[in-house]
């Protein structure tokens, strides 16, 4: 038996070395693979379980509908009254897995691993939106979709999360989609990305 | 080459970039900027059609969309269109056009020989006509469709890309003339995000064909203006061609038609997909012909369109012209000519005055005005060469000679204004007709939409700007912007020109009866005077109906130019009002769409539908696997080695599987985690069975029903601990599960405490079955106790497999010791590498999705869909032992419905045919005894049949009425090529009947 596990990101088929990535004049878009990605099930009528939240994490499991808050370097985000969705770097998912199943353990909470059950497109650049625009049926001009905000819609007739992560400096949207849809929907992104004058790197 | 009606100067076409392109073979020279219908006029080419049903010639008659007969295919092989319009279609060097719908060539066409024929073909001729003998019409249906018809469509495969977009705006405009950039102007200088289109490559609408300079420069600095705004989208050659419910658009952008040689990657067309807030219409107005004799004939154009043709173009589109109105608006047309150098001979009013202020002047260009006059007929063969024209009465109703004959090449026609009301129709409004414009003009918006300019009967520029201002500006403060106050706007610069006075004039009357039949309606479908009045007169009422008597109104024009006329002279034949006849109904699209636009990406294996891999799909594919659909994903169908055939594959897997031991990649089937304190009651109500009792570790198969009583999904749900339930559901059926899950939980059983959460996709699942799968189970998890004592059937244990937490169970669903490695998906190749390497020595054989229907049909286990087809209840297919009789569940009412409990449902039953080498056709019809009367009756069909080389030899699966009472029982099947099989009723299990190989 060999010693050393590989790992394999759901778009390493695309990768070349490196993370798989591609690149327009005004695009970008890659995988960030292997983050820790935690969905939290808690009762929003539950103040034990609220209190017990914030004692263990540091920070409060209310989220206004359809937002995210960083925590440092962990993402937390609403996806439904009574569902949350954890994503962590590499380095913290054993950590954070320990907290959140400590957590778990008690009351009507329970989570969900599913680091290996999705992944995360990355779009940023000057002209994201408009090369999202191509497939999305959701408006994602500033004005009607804010830094911080998600929404949970149809990408290229694949179901995905958007998350807006957005800062001063550049557009940047990353897509949370199910693994066995993420190879479709990256081909599907790179012929848009090919009328564009797209050029895998 | 010289331009033979090419104007010295003027125009905005670009003379230093001369274009040469073909027409019907034919090399002929223009300039960048020009469409095909104005080089060709600027080359004296006036014939380029043939009309549909008579083939008479027909020639450029408008300037845009409104041009019913110049439709040509353009572009040869694969890159070949049919009936683009060639006042729409911009000439690159190189462009190939051709004319449609001709025999031979447009000018001496085989076809018009039709035109002998022509009193015979009035409206309904086909129908009355070919009726008889019944069978007779697909005979008859080839010449006619051949004979009738225009273009040819490409039976290659298209190389173009075609793309599509979404877009938002605040307000959306549709058309870039006077009125719709001011609105757009005025929308967006109050901040509002706003798209504005035009079919046009140019922005200007009307003032592009009559522009006096002060509109010139307003303008050109709207233009500017607009393009500064960062939130404003303009897109030229683009048309707002559909508007549907909630203020949704479809907009058509045409980005290479104009080039010969695009970049390849480039797309040809956009859709653009528009969700605005507000809605500008301001798509302008078509100018009507006038129906008279002969009103077809090439040289016969719109007065507008000339106007375009000289400013736009600078093509003069005839020597010595007639123009023929019943309306002011021509006579802008006359100084036009007359500057242009084109010699006016006369201008036939029909009125006794003309109200418009040029009308005086012309006495001084020593232009006639004829007052009270019309054209009663135009001659000539294949181009107007004289007009007849005829005193006209006072009502409008007749004419008296003596009759008039002046020459001329060229004949203008105005009859009038028709505001482009297409749109706000396909939005839900209803037209209205206004009396004192003889038009009609958009009704009470139903959306939130605005009309403006000429699209809602407001003809005169200064008019036009000022109204698409306001609705500019309406539109923005309704999105919440600041309104900008009254005194902010600043003057427009110009004055309000002249009026516009109309009086209605539908059809010339004519000194003889038979010209009926040659005044033209609709020009691209040869509706006729006559053809109207024949509908009218076999009693035909509704405009609808009348429509599609004649055919008025349809074709790639949707009637742009006839619809009104024609409405208006049914109104008269009924001698009703217009406004009582109404409108026929305006649907998208306003122009035509090509197909290759409407799909878009979506097409082909790779993108038409979602495609699901697993993560092991790589090597799959590295593997040699065939790959079968199920649901949207790609499964491993069977690994063919070496010129194996299908049949020689999937036997050697099978043995393997039953002799040593096989792999396959189970991980598409749908998991979904159930966790609370209720999810054990769920589980009692989803499921027939019971699940009080399940402890943790082990596993439970389950039957799902839906509220009739019918099989809906099945699956091994596993308890991981208190409240803690993991469920496999069948491949395809796993979103609906979940779906109908949540639907319960959350609409029936708010209160149930239980949650769910879809981990299909965390888990990839290596199955591993055979009498052998024990050692490789025990070499790739070696801490695992893999007993029959420590680890039992129907169990599962958390083990480290090759190095990787896993979750194993030992399930079964091909009668075989089984394991089912469960690891999270990044490590599924690692994992299967390993599994596969481990393997070697018991000659571990990777098996498809058709191994794994033989094997389980080899111990008759069911698969939802196959064998079941929703109206199957677990009685039906013999399992009552899993339908619980003490606990309620989902479907357990249903299961007493008299029609669950007859004796003779159809019930699934094994098939063994007498031939053991014949394998039966899955869907095959059974029957009790093929030689009796027909209809014989059909007593079931076969749901699954394969080749077993376990058993060597076929077995089938079969729901047959009253079938588990009927064991022994012969049956047949006939087959679509004549053949009978006999075969006889058996258990549905085959192989191992007491599960023995399972359980060691």
């Amino acid at each position: 038996m060999s010693d050393t596990v590989q790992c394999n990101s759901p778009l390493s088929e695309f990768d070349s070395g490196e993370a798989p990535r591609a690149q327009f004049n005004n695009v970008t878009m890659c995988e960030l693979p292997f983050l820790g990605h935690f969905n939290l099930r808690i009762d929003p009528d539950d103040e034990a379980a609220a209190s017990r939240f914030c004692e263990t994490f540091g920070f409060s499991p209310t989220l206004q509908a359809n937002t995210f808050r960083l925590y440092e370097d962990t993402l937390f985000a609403w996806l439904g009254p009574d569902e949350r969705l954890f994503i962590t770097p590499e380095y913290q998912i054993d950590e954070s897995r320990q907290k959140i199943r400590e957590f778990t353990a008690q009351g009507f909470t329970t989570y969900a691993n599913l680091s290996s059950a999705q992944t995360i497109i990355r779009v940023s650049g000057e002209r994201a939106v408009e090369f999202l625009s191509c497939t999305i049926a959701y408006d994602l001009h500033p004005r009607n979709f804010q830094p911080q905000q998600l929404v949970q819609t149809v990408l290229a007739r694949v179901a995905v999360t958007l998350f807006n992560q957005t800062n001063e400096d550049e557009r940047v949207f990353d897509i949370v989609v199910r693994r066995s849809f993420s190879d479709y929907l990256w081909r599907w992104l790179l012929d848009v990305g090919s009328e564009y004058e797209f050029r895998l790197k | 080459m010289s331009q033979s009606h090419r104007l010295e100067s003027g125009g905005r076409i670009n003379r230093n970039r001369p274009v040469e392109f073909s027409f019907n073979g034919k090399t002929y020279s223009g300039f960048e900027g020009d469409t095909i219908a104005s080089a060709l006029l600027a080359n004296g080419v006036h014939l380029i059609a043939r009309s549909f049903k008579y083939h008479r010639p027909r020639g450029i008659m408008g300037s845009g969309p409104e041009d019913p007969s110049g439709m040509l295919q353009i572009g040869t092989g694969d890159k070949s269109t049919p009936n683009p319009r060639a006042t729409q279609s911009e000439i690159y060097p190189g462009l190939q056009a051709f004319s449609v719908n001709v025999f031979f060539s447009v000018s001496h066409d085989a076809g018009s020989l039709m035109r002998l024929f022509s009193p015979l073909l009035a409206a309904g001729f086909y129908y009355k006509t070919f009726m008889y003998p019944k069978k007779g019409w697909k005979f008859y249906e080839k010449s006619i469709r051949k004979a009738a018809g225009f273009g040819i469509a490409e039976s290659q495969n298209d190389p173009d890309r075609y793309e599509k977009t979404n877009a938002w705006c605040d307000v959306l405009v549709a058309g870039a003339g006077a009125a719709g950039l001011a609105a757009a102007l005025a929308a967006a200088r109050l901040g509002a995000r706003v798209i504005i289109a035009d079919q046009s490559h140019e922005l200007g609408g009307s003032l592009l064909r009559n522009a006096k300079a002060d509109e010139r420069e307003w303008l050109n600095s709207a233009v500017d203006e607009l393009q500064r705004f960062k939130e404003v989208r303009i897109l030229p050659r683009t048309a707002v061609s559909g508007y549907y419910d909630d203020n949704f658009l479809i907009l058509n952008e045409r980005i290479t038609d104009h080039q010969l040689d695009p970049p390849a990657d480039q797309a040809r067309e956009r859709i653009w997909r528009v969700r605005a807030k507000q809605v500008v219409l301001a798509g302008g107005a078509i100018e009507r012909p006038l129906v008279f004799a002969n009103n077809d004939k090439p040289g016969v154009m719109l007065a507008s369109a000339v106007s375009e043709y000289i400013h736009r173009y600078a093509v003069a589109p005839g020597k010595r012209a007639v123009v023929f109105t019943n309306n002011d608006s021509a006579y802008q047309s006359v100084i036009s000519m007359h500057d242009a150098g084109i010699d006016v001979a006369a201008v036939v009013d029909a009125r006794a005055k003309a109200n418009s202020p040029i009308a005086e002047k012309l006495e001084s260009l020593e232009i006639p005005v004829f007052y009270s006059s019309v054209v009663v007929r135009a001659k000539g063969r294949q181009r107007v060469n004289k007009v007849i024209v005829m005193q006209l009465s006072d009502d409008f109703e007749s004419v008296s000679g003596p009759s008039r004959q002046i020459e001329c090449d060229l004949l203008c026609v105005s009859g009038g204004w028709s505001p482009a009301v297409h749109l706000h129709a396909q939005s839900g409004g209803k037209p209205r007709f206004e009396r004192e414009k003889a038009c009609f003009v958009p009704g009470d918006a139903v959306q939130s939409q605005f009309s403006a300019g000429a699209a809602n009967g407001t003809f005169a520029t200064h008019d036009c700007v000022e109204e698409g201002r306001l609705a500019g500006t309406q539109a923005a403060v309704l999105c919440g912007f600041q309104s900008p106050g009254d005194d902010s706007q600043e003057q427009i610069g110009f004055d309000g020109g002249d009026g516009y006075s109309i009086q209605p004039l539908w059809v010339v009357p004519s000194d003889r009866a038979k010209d009926a039949g040659r005044q033209f309606v609709d020009f691209q479908n040869d509706t006729t005077v006559k053809d109207i009045a024949l509908a009218a007169a076999e009693g035909y009422r509704s405009i609808e109906h009348v429509k599609r008597y004649t055919l008025l109104g349809f074709g790639t024009d949707q009637g742009k130019l006839g619809n009104i006329n024609g409405m208006a002279i049914l109104s008269k034949i009924l001698k009703q009002d217009i406004a009582q006849t109404g409108t026929t109904t305006y649907r998208p699209f306003y122009t035509p769409i090509t197909f290759g636009a409407i799909a878009g990406r979506e097409i082909g294996d790779q993108f038409f539908d979602p495609v699901r891999k697993t993560a092991l799909h790589q090597w799959h594919v590295d593997n040699g696997a065939l790959f079968e659909n199920v649901g949207q994903w790609k499964r491993p169908w069977y690994y063919p080695r070496d010129g194996e055939t299908m049949h020689e594959a999937v036997s050697r897997e099978c043995l393997a599987a039953r002799k040593q031991v096989a792999m396959l990649d189970a991980s598409t089937l749908g998991k979904i985690e159930i966790f609370g304190p209720d999810a054990v009651e769920f589980l009692n109500c989803m499921y027939t069975n019971s699940w009080s009792k399940l402890s943790t570790g082990s596993c439970r198969y389950g039957l799902m029903l839906g509220e009739d009583g019918m099989v809906m999904d099945d699956g091994v749900t596993a308890k991981l601990g208190d409240n803690h339930y993991y469920m496999t559901t069948t491949t395809g059926g796993a979103a609906h599960v979940l779906t109908w899950m949540e639907r319960w939980r959350q609409t029936e059983w708010p209160k149930m405490k239980v949650y769910f959460t879809s981990v299909t996709d965390q888990w990839a699942v290596i199955a591993i079955a055979g009498p052998k799968a024990r050692e490789v189970v025990a070499r790739i998890a070696p801490e695992l106790d893999v007993s029959n004592e420590a680890f039992p059937f129907m169990s599962f244990r958390d083990a480290w497999a090759a190095s990787v937490r896993a979750r194993v169970f030992r399930v079964s669903f091909s009668g075989e010791l089984s394991y089912e490695i469960n690891v999270p998906a990044n490590y599924a190749v690692h994992v299967w590498k390993e599994v596969y390497k481990a393997g070697q020595e018991f000659g571990i054989t990777p098996y498809g999705t058709e191994t794994m229907h033989v094997l389980r049909a080899e111990k008759g286990f069911i698969i939802v869909g196959q064998d079941t087809d929703g109206s199957v209840t677990p009685v039906d297919l013999g399992m009552n032992w899993i339908v619980s009789k003490n606990k309620d569940f989902l479907g357990k009412r249903s299961l007493q419905r008299v029609d669950c409990v007859r004796p003779d449902r159809k019930q699934l039953v094994g098939l063994l045919t007498d031939d053991p080498n014949k394998v039966l056709p899955e869907g095959a019809q059974l029957v009790n005894e093929p030689s009796e009367s027909r209809p014989v009756p059909m007593i079931g069909h076969v749901t699954s049949s394969y080749w077993s080389a376990t058993l060597g030899r076929s077995i089938a699966l079969a729901m047959v009425k009253g079938g588990q009472s009927r064991t022994g029982a012969r049956i047949y099947s006939c087959l679509m090529n004549g053949e009978t099989v006999a075969a006889s009723i058996c258990s549905p299990v085959f192989y191992d009947p007491q599960g023995a190989r399972q359980n060691v």
